[in-house]
């Protein structure tokens, strides 16, 4: 058996950890910027606030009850995420952390799933005092079904487990919404509601060799693992992905081509090194820089720069990012930017060109020492192009000290 | 250009580009110094490396004095070995030291003493926390101390705790008295005594706590 076990109200929970006066009140926590709302508690949700709403249309309903918003304070949620995963880690014998706030944990051959459940978020609440769920399932589909289970019915008291046990299984399925299961997009469940697939349940029971024709492979493996067949493994896929993104959105608008370089340059030097982190090379670059989707002339920029041979060399790519931009650069008030870069493949086995020049071990050499130095998120050396710390960083206003990162930050207590 | 040897790249705390230098060594007592600063901070098989000097373009050691730095070392002209230690404060000296025979203490170069594995038993349970105020100092806990907090630990009678009262801002640190469900102050001053049977949350033990009896790093005053 597997488990995934989430975090409740992950980000707003954090805030509370130190400042009891804040735990039962509805937190809104905003996204970079402080632009729109990306996570609520459930108090927010009860008073009618909705995720991804923008500040301002917000704002009413903030200043009448009083809610409390703060920025995202990445520091503090990533460090205790941290201290989550280590404990989790001590209840099973493998695991695998999916997100800031979920894990996967392998029970197999364990015995009193349920009993394991609710020690750890006993564990969890009372090391770090942050709440979590637990949904134990034969497979890491049917672990996600149980744990949204467990989120919702209040009788679960925050464990669900989706044993052997057939009926079981069928009747939670069967109340499942097809949309919400775990790699069913929303496209893909409007397209199987057309075919009457309404519940986890139908999708479990149409026939295998239609859902592969239509929806293609891992929809087929969806549907076999809610028939509690085991498709998806764990560690798979972890350092496989297809693109790496880096958009964020600046801390005041941008008209001037330089300034706009020397910030998409920073972000490509953060895209670089997940780049570097997950063992990849990349052959080509997207960057595109836009406009505010609010005001009323939505204008954007981008351009594709393809390299001679696939590389992870920085400098070399910042080179031509910066020519790029350059190339397709038009006077707009830009409020964000954005990296893509795809056609990666591992840098293992990597059969370069014939006729194009290897990337020199001088370049893998100083990548690795970048790395080193800037490791832990550390902004150490860096490209002459690209910025240190400008008036166009993110902004982030109601950001709660890092109670837990920093030595003038940590929390005051009365004597 | 071909060389064997150390490079090391200093850099201020504030540490960004600018402030980097690059310091290849260009005479034999300079390596032998860099290896001495090595020797105090990295585990005894560095040592052992053989270092042969090629002379590369001089830089001055004076001026890098009042610097200090975070370093990287490995080895160049064959297949990179990295290795970083990050050491906060490691002070320059001018003068160059001649070294001569190998340090017979090296193969006993153990880890060194780390305060954080003797003060925190439980990492994922323990946070760090600053005293305020002056109602404990009669167990020794003064304004400005440092308080090692541990969530894992169960309160015991006389145990001092970090508790949340009626929902606060900020926690509260006291004496915990589990037979009468008090949490009391240690003070000649008096204050009064909190009842724990309502609006008290403990949130954890305070398992020690450390006096600055002198500035610290990194701590704004």
């Amino acid at each position: 058996m597997f488990a995934l076990v989430d975090c409740v109200a992950f980000y707003c929970s954090c805030e509370a950890v130190f400042r009891p006066d804040l735990r039962n009140k509805p937190i809104l926590v905003m996204s970079n910027n402080d632009g729109c709302c990306v996570t609520l508690n459930e108090q927010a949700k009860d008073l009618g606030f909705q995720k991804f709403k923008p500040y301002f249309e917000l704002k009413p309903l903030i200043d009448q009850h009083g809610a409390i918003v703060c920025s995202s304070n990445y520091e503090l949620y990533g460090s205790l995420s941290k201290k989550v995963m280590d404990i989790l880690a001590t209840f099973a014998s493998d695991h695998e952390v999916y997100s800031i706030d979920e894990s996967w944990l392998d029970f197999t051959g364990h015995k009193h799933l349920r009993e394991t459940g609710h020690k750890i978020n006993a564990t969890v609440l009372s090391y770090t005092g942050l709440m979590t769920r637990v949904g134990f399932g034969s497979n890491k589909t049917l672990c996600k079904v149980a744990s949204v289970v467990a989120k919702r019915i209040k009788k679960a008291n925050g464990v669900c487990c989706i044993d052997d046990d057939d009926v079981q299984r069928r009747t939670i399925l069967a109340r499942f919404p097809v949309r919400e299961v775990w790699g069913v997009g929303s496209k893909t469940a409007a397209k199987l509601n057309l075919l009457g697939i309404q519940s986890a349940l139908d999708l479990a029971e149409y026939d295998k060799n239609a859902i592969r024709a239509q929806f293609g492979i891992n929809i087929e493996r969806t549907s076999r693992e809610l028939n509690a067949q085991k498709c998806f493994s764990f560690h798979e896929d972890v350092n496989e992905q297809e693109q790496i993104i880096v958009s964020r959105s600046f801390g005041k608008p941008i008209y001037d081509l330089h300034p706009l370089q020397s910030m998409t340059i920073s972000y490509l030097e953060k895209a670089m090194e997940r780049l570097r982190a997950s063992n990849q090379l990349v052959r080509n670059i997207s960057i595109s820089a836009s406009t505010s989707k609010f005001s009323g002339d939505f204008q954007s920029i981008h351009n594709v720069i393809t390299l001679p041979t696939h590389s992870d060399d920085t400098l070399l790519v910042a080179k031509l990012v910066s020519q790029g931009l350059a190339q397709c650069y038009q006077r707009h008030k830009f409020v964000r930017s954005m990296i893509c870069l795809t056609g990666l493949r591992s840098n293992k086995n990597y059969q370069s060109d014939l006729l194009e020049a290897k990337q020199s071990a001088n370049s893998i050499a100083l990548m690795k020492v970048l790395d080193t130095l800037n490791s832990g998120n550390k902004k150490i050396v860096f490209l002459g192009r690209s910025s240190a710390k400008t008036e166009w960083d993110m902004k982030r206003l109601l950001k709660s000290p890092e109670y837990t990162t920093s030595w003038n930050d940590l929390p005051k207590i009365q004597c | 250009m071909y060389f064997s040897g150390y490079v090391i790249i200093f850099s201020t705390p504030s540490a960004n580009l600018h402030s980097c230098t690059y310091l290849l060594p260009d005479d034999q007592d300079r390596i032998i110094y860099c290896k001495r600063i090595l020797f105090s901070y990295l585990n005894s098989s560095y040592l052992s490396l053989h270092l042969r000097s090629a002379s590369t373009q001089k830089h001055s050691l004076m001026s890098l004095s009042t610097l200090y730095c975070s370093y990287i070392q490995y080895r160049v002209g064959e297949k990179m070995k990295s290795c970083i230690q990050f050491s906060p404060k490691l002070p320059l000296l001018t003068a160059p030291i001649h070294a001569g025979f190998p340090s017979p203490a090296a193969d006993y170069l153990h880890d060194t003493l780390s305060l954080t594995n003797l003060l925190v038993t439980h990492p994922s349970a323990t946070f760090l926390a600053w005293a305020e105020g002056n109602s404990m100092e009669l167990v020794g806990i003064f304004d400005g101390d440092l308080l090692v907090v541990d969530r894992s630990l169960k309160p015991r009678q006389g145990d001092i705790v970090i508790a949340s009262v009626d929902c606060q801002q900020e926690f509260t640190c006291k004496v915990f008295d589990l037979k009468n469900q008090l949490l009391c102050a240690a003070s000649i001053n008096d204050y009064p005594d909190i009842s724990c049977i309502e609006g008290v949350l403990i949130e954890g033990v305070v398992a020690h706590s450390v006096r600055m009896h002198r500035p610290a790093n990194y701590v704004k005053p």
